[in-house]
């Protein structure tokens, strides 16, 4: 390659502006780097698989985020993401329609910054078993992710597949949000072999599971609020078509 | 090989062209038996590649080569069935009215300036390709960066790195190009630097390939020429020998006939 190309090449990413995003889970403001042109095709193609397509597009913006984000991706949490995920399309286009309304995003990103909320790791007991749970952050969601994604891609997703994946699913997601259980005496570190925890997580009655659940309902729906458009009770999808404009 | 070469001029630029030989239109007829369109490109680029001379041409200009090419062996005349009726286009007189270059089309990102041109490429796989591919000028700080000059994957690198959005810049190309369409045949339109032009281009290149083979024989039969002549003869000039020769075996035929005087 030339020394020319290579100079314009170093001005380009010398010369790239930051974009303000704010994280809050530490309450902290957050720089990144906007979208490059070959991350929004990454994004456009991660649309193309129905079945795992969710997946994908998680797998695909761990990538982005981790590239863009100007320091520790595993600070942050999947709550963050929706903050990032709003600030990264406002750099594309501030104007969201929806249902024929539109919206400027950096008004909803303006909103998310007074958003006050509590939610804390927490022990769960049931009968003698003891969960701890968290927010998974976004290094332990890809790499969950990644898990299931390993396992069903390429694969041609039949009715007896898919009642595999969705149990996969299920039990895979319980397992992002449990960082520790402790049967009797006994204590597992959940998060450091995962299929042995996933092994260990069938076998537990899906019972005990119910107060789990309800965290994981409750961590998705404060997502959620952050997703949510002002003066309106919609709220927006990050999915591949949020950044298709 | 054929290395007789004619001087055209092509938006300015002199053009050196050669008719293919009758080998080379056999060969180009099997390999435009498929439908894919990065394979016909492949085979339009290798046509352009043999048949021209030294010349760097952008999407419209090698639009017209091939049809310069394609007219050196069928003619001016193009016959196809429009609303179930036969008719009859003239190419070249198509081809005079094409507009060889696009306006600059200039995209602002925070402070980097992107000036876009005409594409080289008849065949783009994706969009960041004809982004790649239209990719003029890059203004920085420093001053303005003539782009014309890089390797494709160089250009394809500064794109990806770039803060361009994607589906607006593609769109944004995509209407200036589709302004330059070409007027085929009534409501019948080309936008040249559109991948279906390679089937266009298929359709007015492809012969029946049992008739080529049929045509061959003759002339190995008849002519008693040999598969190394047809490397040097053209399609025309063989129908040219085999029309002579049939006349002078249907004079031949006329003279033995016995006359009614005798």
């Amino acid at each position: 390659m030339s020394n020319k190309f290579n100079d314009i090449l170093q001005e380009i990413n010398n010369v790239k502006v930051t974009i303000d995003s704010y994280s809050p889970s530490i309450k902290q403001p957050v720089q990144l780097s906007p979208l490059t042109l070959a991350q929004q095709k990454s994004i456009i193609e991660s649309s193309a698989d129905s079945n795992l397509s969710a997946l994908f597009f998680n797998s695909v913006f761990f990538k982005i985020l981790k590239q863009n984000v100007k320091d520790d991706i595993s600070k942050y949490n999947t709550i963050d993401r929706v903050n990032f995920a709003l600030s990264l399309r406002s750099q594309l286009q501030d104007s969201y329609t929806f249902n024929e309304i539109k919206f400027s995003l950096n008004e909803v990103i303006e909103k998310n910054k007074k958003i006050e909320y509590e939610l804390k790791e927490q022990e769960i007991t049931s009968d003698n078993f003891t969960f701890t749970v968290k927010t998974p952050n976004l290094v332990l969601d890809d790499k969950i992710n990644n898990i299931i994604l390993s396992k069903y891609k390429g694969d041609n997703i039949n009715s007896s597949k898919l009642k595999s994946l969705i149990s996969d699913l299920f039990v895979h997601e319980i397992l992002k949000f449990i960082t520790k259980v402790k049967v009797n005496d006994k204590e597992v570190e959940m998060h450091q072999d995962i299929n042995s925890a996933v092994d260990l997580l069938e076998r537990i009655d899906s019972s005990k599971l119910t107060e789990i659940t309800r965290y994981i309902n409750s961590v998705r729906d404060i997502e959620k609020t952050f997703a949510t458009l002002p003066g309106s009770a919609s709220s927006v999808d990050i999915v591949p078509d949020f950044f298709i404009i | 090989m054929i290395s007789n070469y004619n001087n055209y001029t092509i938006n300015g630029k002199g053009v050196k062209i050669r008719e293919i030989s009758f080998n080379e239109l056999k060969n180009l007829s099997k390999k435009l038996l498929t439908d894919d369109l990065k394979e016909l490109d492949g085979v339009f680029e290798e046509v352009l590649e043999q048949a021209t001379v030294d010349t760097t041409l952008n999407v419209f200009e090698k639009f017209y080569a091939l049809i310069i090419i394609r007219n050196l062996i069928h003619g001016n005349d193009f016959n196809f069935n429009y609303n179930d009726t036969k008719v009859t286009t003239n190419l070249s007189q198509i081809i005079e009215k094409i507009e060889f270059n696009i306006d600059d089309i200039v995209i602002e990102t925070a402070n980097i300036t992107f000036v876009f041109g005409t594409p080289k490429k008849l065949y783009h796989s994706s969009i960041d390709e004809i982004i790649t591919d239209c990719l003029k000028k890059v203004i920085l700080h420093s001053g303005e960066h003539d782009c014309s000059n890089f390797s494709y994957d160089e250009k394809f690198q500064l794109i990806n790195e770039s803060n361009l959005h994607i589906v607006d810049t593609y769109q944004k190309i995509m209407k200036v190009l589709a302004s330059k369409d070409l007027v085929f045949f009534k409501d019948l339109k080309i936008i040249v630097p559109d991948n279906s032009t390679l089937l266009l281009l298929k359709r007015l290149f492809a012969e029946d390939i049992s008739a080529i083979y049929n045509f061959e024989y003759t002339c190995i039969r008849n002519l008693n020429l040999g598969a190394v002549d047809m490397e040097y003869y053209t399609y025309p000039e063989l129908k040219i020998f085999i029309q002579h020769l049939t006349k002078e075996l249907n004079e031949k035929k006329a003279d033995s006939k016995p006359s009614l005087d005798s």
